[in-house]
């Protein structure tokens, strides 16, 4: 199995961008013989200083998968394979030892949504075909809406206040 | 999910994401004398919230009666639901029927502390 080192690594991380983990992620295990090759390529991604959420975390994120169509009781579609791969890159970014651990729910539309509320603060990072976006709700400081490019910046932004306590 | 600014559990606002987000109307309920709980038959891992009809007006919010041939109650509250509102939809809903089995350790843990304390 080929491993390779994260772009996300960085070589001597600057305390301010320390919620921007280092991690490594494994290629994808090649196929056995026999193997017709449908599904999508399995991808592990390794981060032994994350926070002892992380696994949990990544297992719950994958179980969403599991939802079939209508699992909201209505007419919620399934949850989809890239969603669910941009969530897992997202934590693997953010889930440094500290942070306490977010909320992970499906979307009706497909999406994957991650949610903080902690601190003084509320945010929402929606991996979503149809409305992507970063949503924080600043106690102190009113709402604003950013898009999933901010998601780790604004993890970072806020980190202090999102500690496990 | 646990919300450790209100000291409480809440819906998550994802779940008032749709233009046309479906209800059971509680006077059609009153009307069949159905609990609520009748709502979730077959749903055991879904909890009920509720939310008044002047709320969701309040919100901009149309309320339509469309009932299903299996179940008179059904309705959709319509209408835009922006990030921020979908805020005050969460904060707003109370809950009628609690599934503590849907809730990972640490939410129930936390809900229990916050219930005894």
């Amino acid at each position: 199995m080929a491993s390779a080192v994260s772009p996300l690594a960085l070589p001597v991380p600057p305390p301010e961008a320390q919620p921007v983990r280092s991690a490594r992620i494994e290629a994808p295990q090649r196929r056995a013989a026999g193997d017709r090759g449908e599904g999508p390529d399995v991808w592990t991604v390794l981060a032994p200083d994350a926070s002892p959420w992380y696994r949990a975390a990544l297992d719950r994120i994958s179980g969403l998968t599991a939802l079939a169509v209508g699992w909201n009781g209505y007419d919620a579609r399934e949850v989809k394979a890239d969603m669910v791969i941009d969530a897992a890159k997202f934590l693997t970014k953010v889930a440094f030892p500290g942070i306490a651990a977010p909320s992970i729910v499906p979307l009706s539309d497909g999406g994957v949504q991650i949610e903080w509320h902690r601190g003084g603060v509320d945010i929402e990072v929606a991996f979503s075909d149809e409305e992507p976006g970063v949503y924080v709700v600043d106690r102190e400081g009113g709402e604003v809406e950013l898009p999933l490019t901010e998601a780790v910046p604004t993890i970072a932004k806020y980190w202090r206040r999102l500690q496990d306590s | 999910m646990w919300n450790d600014n209100d000291g409480c559990l809440r819906p998550g606002s994802g779940v008032f994401k749709d233009h046309e987000m479906s209800v059971h109307l509680d006077d059609v309920l009153r009307d069949e004398e159905r609990e609520p709980e009748s709502v979730l038959d077959g749903k055991p891992q879904h909890s009920l919230v509720s939310l008044t009809v002047d709320f969701v007006e309040g919100e901009e919010q149309t309320v339509r009666r469309t009932p299903k041939p299996d179940d008179a109650s059904h309705g959709d509250v319509c209408g835009n639901k922006s990030r921020g509102r979908r805020k005050k939809f969460a904060r707003a809903a109370q809950f009628v029927v609690l599934r503590e089995d849907a809730l990972n350790p640490d939410e129930l843990a936390k809900m229990r502390a916050a219930t005894e304390g």
